[in-house]
Parts: C-alpha cells; sequence; structure tokens
C-alpha cells in the first residue's frame, strides 16, 4: 500500500505542477482573483463577455447583434454617424444567445441603449441543433436561459470541460506572451475594429470552396421547421427591447451568391426565410423593422467581396452599415 | 454522479483511503463503508429511487433466508415466484409499462378502434436492468441450490448495489463477487496497479473515442436523409465504434475500481471486433450480460440439446428478450432477434466452427481467410447497431433506403466531417489489435516496457486527456438500459 500510494503520488506531482500553471494562467478567468497574464480567450462567449466587461466606459448606446456574419460589421462608421456602438455577436449565434446577450447587457452596460442592430441569419432558429456548448459554458450568459425552452434545466457549465479548456489555453496565452502574436487560428482580434471599410482593398472571391457550400447544405438537411422554443426566445427578445425603448434593426446577413445559389437549389433555405419573413409579418413587433440583405445585390453590394462563403468582406460590411443607419435615419 | 466528473474525482479518492484505513477491522466495516458510498453515489443521480434498490435487494435477500433450509417444493416455488414478480414487477412497470400500453394502442388503431388509454410518462430508474439481474440471479442460484443463502444482509446489500458497477454493469453474479465480499480483502501491488490502468484506458475508450465521435454520429442520423451511401456507411462504422467505447470503457472503469477495492470480476468485453463469426462476438460482447441470458433463459427453455428447430426457437427466444432488455422500443426488439437470425445458419450446419482462442495468436496479422470473416461478421454486427441506434424502425429502414438508393454522391456531398472521427475508430482499433492477446484489457500490453516508456504513454494519455478531451457528456450509452 505504501509503496503504491508513493509510486502515485510521484506521478501526480507533474500534473499537479501542471494544474498549479494553468491556475495562475488561468486564461479563461474561471477561477477568483489573482492571474499571472492577462486574460487570453478563444473567440468564445466568455472572450466576448470578458472584453465587454473590460471595457472602462461601458457606455454604449447601439449594439450590433448576431453571428460570426455580423461579426464582421465594424462599428467606426457608426461612431462617425455619432453612435456609441458595440459589436457582441458571437460564432453560431442562435435566437437563445442574443436573449442572454441582450440580458447581460442591459445588467451591465452603464447607459441604456437605444439602437440594435441584429444580422439575422435564419439558422438562428433551427430545430435540429441543441443550444451552443460555448454559451452553457458561459453562466454569466447562460444563467438567461429560461428552464424548459431548450433546456430542461438551467445549465451548469460542464467543469471538467471548462478545465480541460482552460489548460490548453494556458499553454496558448503563454506562447502568445512570449512569440508576441497571435497563434491559434480561431482567435480573431478584429471583429469590431480596424480601418475605414471603404479604403480597404476588396476581397475577390469568385469562386466559394464547394465543401463549405456542402457544409451549409448539411447545416439545413436537418432545418425542417422553425423552432418553437426560438421563436419563444427572439419574441422574448424583441419585447426585452420594446419594454427598454431600444429601436431594433435586423437584417438577414448575406451570403455569397454561389452559396445562396446551393442553398436556394437545395430548397430548404429558400423556405425557411418565407417561413421567417411571414412570421415577422404575422407578429409585426413594434420598434422592430427587418430587411432581407440575403445576397449582395439586394443591398447593391460586390458579389464577390466575400472573405468566405457566408462572411462578408470589408467593403460590402461597411455597406451594410451604410444601408443601416440609412434606415434608421430615415 | 458519473465517473466522468468532478464529484467523482472527489468521491472516489475518499472511498477507496477510508476503505483500505478500515483494513484492520473486521471486513464487515469495509462493507458497511461500501454499501453507504453506493448508496450515496445513487441518490446523488436521484435519492427518489433509492427505495427501488433498496426493495430489490430486500426482497431478495428475504427470499434467500426463506430458501435456506427450505425443502418443500411447493414452498419454494412460492418463495421464488415473489421474488420473480417483484423484481420483473417494479422492472416491468417503470420501463415497459408505457411502452405496451402506447403499442396496445395503436395496435387498436390499426383495428380502427380509439382507445383512450394514457402512458404514465415514468422515468426509468438508472441501473434498473442491471442491479434486478444481478439480484434476481442470486434468488435463481440459490432456488437451484447452486449457492448458499448467505446470512450476512450488509454483505448482500452492499453486492447489490456495489458503485462501480450500479449504472451499467457488469452483471456480476453472487457466486464471484458476493463471495467475495463475504472475505477479508487483501491490497495487491500489481492488482491495484492494473486497475488504475484499467481505468485509464476505460477514460481513453470513452472520452477521447466514444464522446468525440458522439457529434459526428448523431449528424450523420439526424440528417441521413440528405446523406449518400458512403457517409451513411461511415457514420455506422463510427457508431459501432462509439458504442464499443462506450460501453468497454465503462466497463474498463468500472471493473478497475473494483480492482483498485480489492474486487476480481471478470471482463466484460474481449476484442469483439475481431471475432471470426457471430457466435464468437456474443461470446466476447457483454459478457457478463450475455452469460446471463444463457445461463438463466436459453438453457433453461432447453439450450441446443433438444433438436435443431427448438434450438432455434430458443435462440430467437433469448435474443428477442435480451433486446427487449435493452428498452422498450421495437427498434431493441428487432435487433435482438435480427441477431437471433445470425444464428440459424450456424446452428443448421453439421459441425458449426468454434473460435475459442483470440485470432491470430501467433501471428501479427491475420490471415486473409480470417480478415474476410471478422469484416464479415463485422458488417453484420454494423446491420444490428443501425436498429439499436435508430429512433424507430422507420427511420432505420429509411436509412438502408438511403444507402441503396443514393450510394456515392461525390460532387453534392460534404466527407470531410466524417475524416477525424474515421481517424481516431482507426487508431483505436489497431491498438485493440496489438492489446488483443492480453486477458482483462487492452493497457495490459504495456505492463512489461521499461518503466520511463510506460510512464511516458501513462502521461501522454493523461495529458492528452485533459487537453483535448471531449467532456460534457458524461452519461454513458448503456444507462439508459
Amino acid at each position: 500500500m505504501k509503496i503504491f500510494l508513493q509510486r502515485f503520488s510521484i506521478f501526480l506531482t507533474p500534473l499537479v505542477l501542471l494544474g498549479i500553471f494553468q491556475l495562475l494562467v488561468d486564461p479563461l478567468d474561471i477561477y477568483p482573483e489573482f492571474q499571472l497574464l492577462p486574460p487570453m480567450t478563444a473567440s468564445s462567449r466568455t472572450e466576448k463577455v470578458l472584453n465587454y466587461l473590460n471595457e472602462t466606459a461601458r457606455d454604449f448606446d447601439t449594439l450590433i447583434l448576431g453571428s460570426s456574419r455580423a461579426m464582421r460589421l465594424k462599428v467606426d462608421a457608426l461612431t462617425n454617424a455619432g453612435y456609441n456602438a458595440y459589436n457582441f455577436s458571437v460564432h453560431s449565434a442562435m435566437a437563445e444567445d442574443l436573449y442572454c446577450i441582450l440580458n447581460f447587457i442591459l445588467e451591465h452596460n452603464r447607459t441604456p441603449l437605444r439602437w440594435i442592430i441584429l444580422g439575422i441569419d435564419p439558422e438562428c432558429f433551427h430545430n435540429n441543433r441543441s443550444v451552443d456548448a460555448r454559451l452553457l459554458q458561459e453562466h454569466r450568459l447562460s444563467g438567461y436561459l429560461i428552464d424548459g425552452r431548450l433546456v430542461t434545466q438551467k445549465p451548469q457549465a460542464d467543469q471538467l470541460q471548462l478545465i480541460s479548456d482552460s489548460f490548453r489555453y494556458a499553454f496558448v496565452s503563454v506562447w502568445s506572451q512570449l512569440a508576441g502574436v497571435e497563434k491559434d487560428p480561431y482567435i480573431e482580434f478584429d471583429s469590431a475594429t480596424g480601418e475605414l471599410a471603404l479604403l480597404t482593398p476588396r476581397y475577390n472571391l469568385l469562386e466559394i470552396d464547394p465543401l463549405m457550400a456542402t457544409s451549409y447544405k448539411q447545416r439545413f438537411a436537418a432545418y425542417s421547421t422553425l423552432d418553437e422554443d426560438r421563436l419563444f426566445y427572439f419574441d422574448s427578445f424583441i419585447r426585452l427591447c420594446a419594454d427598454n425603448d431600444i429601436k431594433v434593426t435586423g437584417f438577414i446577413t448575406p451570403l455569397h451568391p454561389q452559396l445562396d445559389k446551393a442553398l436556394q437549389e437545395q430548397g430548404i433555405y429558400p423556405k425557411r426565410l418565407e417561413e421567417l419573413f411571414s412570421y415577422f409579418d404575422e407578429v409585426a413587433y413594434a420598434g422592430f423593422e427587418h430587411v432581407d440583405f440575403s445576397t449582395p445585390e439586394r443591398f447593391n453590394g460586390d458579389d464577390y467581396d466575400f472573405k468566405d462563403a457566408a462572411h462578408a468582406g470589408d467593403y460590402n460590411a461597411a455597406l451594410l452599415v451604410e444601408k443601416l443607419l440609412n434606415m434608421i435615419e430615415e | 454522479m458519473t465517473f466522468v466528473s468532478i464529484e467523482f474525482l472527489a468521491f472516489l479518492p475518499v472511498v477507496f483511503a477510508i476503505y483500505w484505513l478500515l483494513r484492520k477491522q473486521h471486513f464487515r466495516w469495509q462493507n458497511l463503508l461500501l454499501l453507504a458510498a453506493s448508496y450515496f453515489f445513487y441518490a446523488w443521480w436521484d435519492w427518489r429511487f433509492l427505495g427501488l434498490l433498496i426493495l430489490t435487494s430486500l426482497t431478495d435477500y428475504l427470499v434467500g433466508r426463506g430458501l435456506a433450509g427450505e425443502e418443500r417444493k411447493g414452498r419454494r416455488r412460492l418463495l421464488f415466484g415473489i421474488s420473480l414478480v417483484i423484481n420483473l414487477g417494479v422492472l416491468g412497470f417503470f420501463k415497459y409499462f408505457d411502452f405496451f400500453i402506447g403499442s396496445f394502442a395503436e395496435l387498436l388503431e390499426l383495428f380502427g378502434l380509439r382507445a383512450n388509454l394514457h402512458t404514465l410518462k415514468l422515468i426509468a430508474p438508472l441501473g434498473i436492468s442491471f442491479f434486478t439481474f444481478k439480484s434476481l440471479s442470486y434468488t435463481i442460484d440459490v432456488f437451484r441450490k447452486k449457492l448458499e443463502p448467505t446470512k450476512d444482509a450488509i454483505s448482500y446489500f452492499a453486492f447489490v448495489s456495489f458503485f462501480p458497477q450500479l449504472f451499467a454493469g457488469p452483471i456480476d453474479r453472487a457466486k464471484n463477487l458476493l463471495l467475495q465480499f463475504q472475505k477479508p480483502r487483501v491490497f495487491k501491488l500489481d492488482q491495484a496497479k492494473d486497475g488504475l490502468r484499467q481505468i485509464l484506458w476505460g477514460l481513453v475508450l470513452k472520452i477521447a473515442v466514444a464522446d468525440f465521435l458522439g457529434e459526428t454520429v448523431n449528424t450523420v442520423f439526424l440528417t441521413y436523409e440528405h446523406q449518400d451511401g458512403l457517409v451513411l456507411l461511415t457514420g455506422l462504422f463510427l457508431y459501432a465504434i462509439q458504442i464499443y467505447a462506450d460501453f468497454a470503457g465503462y466497463s474498463n472503469i468500472a471493473i478497475g475500481i473494483g480492482k483498485l477495492l480489492g474486487f476480481k470480476t471478470f471482463p466484460n468485453f474481449s476484442v469483439p471486433y475481431f471475432s471470426r463469426n457471430i457466435a464468437e462476438f456474443w461470446r466476447r460482447w457483454h459478457i457478463s450480460m450475455m452469460s446471463w441470458f444463457r445461463d438463466y433463459i436459453f438453457y433453461p427453455l432447453g439450450g441446443p440439446f433438444r433438436g435443431k428447430g427448438r434450438w432455434i426457437l430458443y435462440t430467437m427466444i433469448t435474443f428477442g428478450v435480451s433486446g427487449l432488455w435493452h428498452g422498450s422500443n421495437w427498434t431493441f426488439i428487432f435487433w435482438g432477434l435480427l441477431n437471433g437470425v445470425y444464428f440459424i445458419p450456424l446452428i443448421l450446419m453439421k459441425k458449426p466452427p468454434q473460435y475459442k482462442g483470440v485470432v491470430a495468436k501467433k501471428s501479427k496479422l491475420p490471415s486473409i481467410k480470417e480478415l474476410l470473416m471478422m469484416v464479415g461478421t463485422f458488417s453484420l454486427v454494423m446491420l444490428g447497431w443501425l436498429f439499436f441506434r435508430s429512433e424507430s424502425l422507420g427511420q432505420a429502414f429509411g436509412y438502408l433506403g438511403q444507402i441503396i438508393n443514393n450510394p456515392l454522391n461525390w460532387s453534392g456531398t460534404n466527407y470531410g466531417f466524417l475524416k477525424a472521427g474515421v481517424i481516431v475508430s482507426v487508431v483505436m482499433l489497431l491498438i485493440e489489435w496489438l492489446g488483443r492477446r492480453n486477458r482483462e484489457h487492452t493497457l495490459q500490453s504495456i505492463k512489461k516496457l521499461p518503466t520511463w516508456l510506460r510512464w511516458g504513454i501513462y502521461y501522454a494519455l493523461v495529458i492528452g486527456l485533459m487537453l483535448w478531451g471531449t467532456y460534457g457528456n458524461a452519461e454513458f450509452i448503456y444507462f439508459q438500459f
């Protein structure tokens, strides 16, 4: 027994040291107080929450919300137009993400919001996709999920997954500090800041990756109807906006014309889009207007200014902001 | 609390420490500790069902006591009947009531009758099939006079509720496990080390293989109507690996924990996917369950001794019941019967081949014949898994139809999302192949390696799990059964 315990303790020692290293670096800010290095996280909900909380003023009056497609919108043009905007878009945002983020912002922003620009991906009402694990992990957001709506009970962050992520990003953090560059391809720094959009060169994506098209088709394959619970979250989101006198301008996020064509051929995407518009018309929310920018031609954009099949290039993104500004000013 | 959770990481060392601190006391104290720990473990999931676990244990303990020294046949049968009624009644009520009511209503609807029948939407208590069968095997053995009934209630209750085996087996028989509860356990260094190795391999199977594959498999089954045959066959292959890694992973962890506590349990899996025919597969897959069905259903019915016709009938009954045991859905019953059908050619053969030792025991690679036989057996098993995994028979046949109608669609299908899963599965199969000669688990092969290399492998596996493991799905597939 003694030998067993001795050997096992020796075996555990390096693992414990690794644990201490992770605890000190604490890249996901999951342990209280002391941090050896500034938080360096994945492009997760946690990163967004931390970045937002690290903003000193937190006096934003305009919010950009949506998925990675809305992340492409830069706040500069809004700033020039007199709005103090913040882009809180998160990867693969679903309706429940929007609701949780809005609640979080309402609780932590120091000035009232007056306008939300909402990038709407039709997939955000998918009836066969579970709640994003990154939302479940981020308790500061997932705490706003509603029992019985997509989740049977309020989720607890999966501690083991969180610790495992923390171990991995502890190494990424230290490497980033040492090398001075970001090495993780999933970390995106330029989501909401940068040069003036119209001055940047356009992308020239003539051909999209066929794999990307098939992967999008697959995503839609199991999307047979708008999910009731997700519509409920969306209703709650809009109601919350109305209660707080926030105007919402929603736009259907644009796809590369080739991806749009592939999805039109498959037939599911246009059906869901149509249902979504009918739903919006049916409920006719006060304070909510929406516009269909699902292809570049709908906002006079450039057919080929795309980073990839579903993410607008800088030119198209700037043009979107301009169109949305015009809408609100009219 | 499951094996892959923070709570269990704290629970196990505490139980282990107190358990061996008690080694100088009478072993009853250790049993009492295990009983308390097991009830705590179960109550952590849902304390309300603890009563059922106690009811099952109490019934069979008292029936066992009643059978002790009782020679009157009628009286013995009555006592045995009481145990059967209570055990199968509880199991049937919680697990099958809604299923039979629903199926009956559907049957009436076929004849144009509308029945106003209500299901109770019952939750099946976790592990009920496992602990009921475990306890029942004791009563049957005592009834058959193959086992002396125990007087020691604590031992018996601890045996039925033994926490490593509580949720998903192995269904260890009283003849093996209960007898170990009734004598002092001695800490053996080699056994404890091997237990840790087995736990580690179980965690690798669960976290790095089964849970990693889970999402891909779910995607394939969810979108099967839009996939081509190649994707669907690959998805089925991945599911075959997932269910093996999940269940064998659980069994390895359970047996490994047992070893840490000084218990010896028979292996529950023995490289089943390297079987040369279906009979060999069922001797290597979920061994504790299949031997239960063999000893308590197949042989009592008549086994292979009453002509080929009856042999086939008893095989079909045994596999049908085994399917039903897995769950209250026609898909499981179909899966069971399909496996029964696989046996028919073997039964009809004059001299069916008997494969007892592991394949390619003395060579590195199998012969072409052996390889073909393994691939053939694996394909049959995979077909069975399709029904096992599907939510309805309609889905299973739809899936099959899609494989046949749309075998290949190179230009319109995304195959990329399967790549990582296939690599992980093939690597796992290769490791299992290398370790196939081990009697108990794959990592046993490394115990003769030099210490630095052995420890290097342990660290690589542990750190790999810590950094890249898939967590968040702590439940094992077999928990639902």
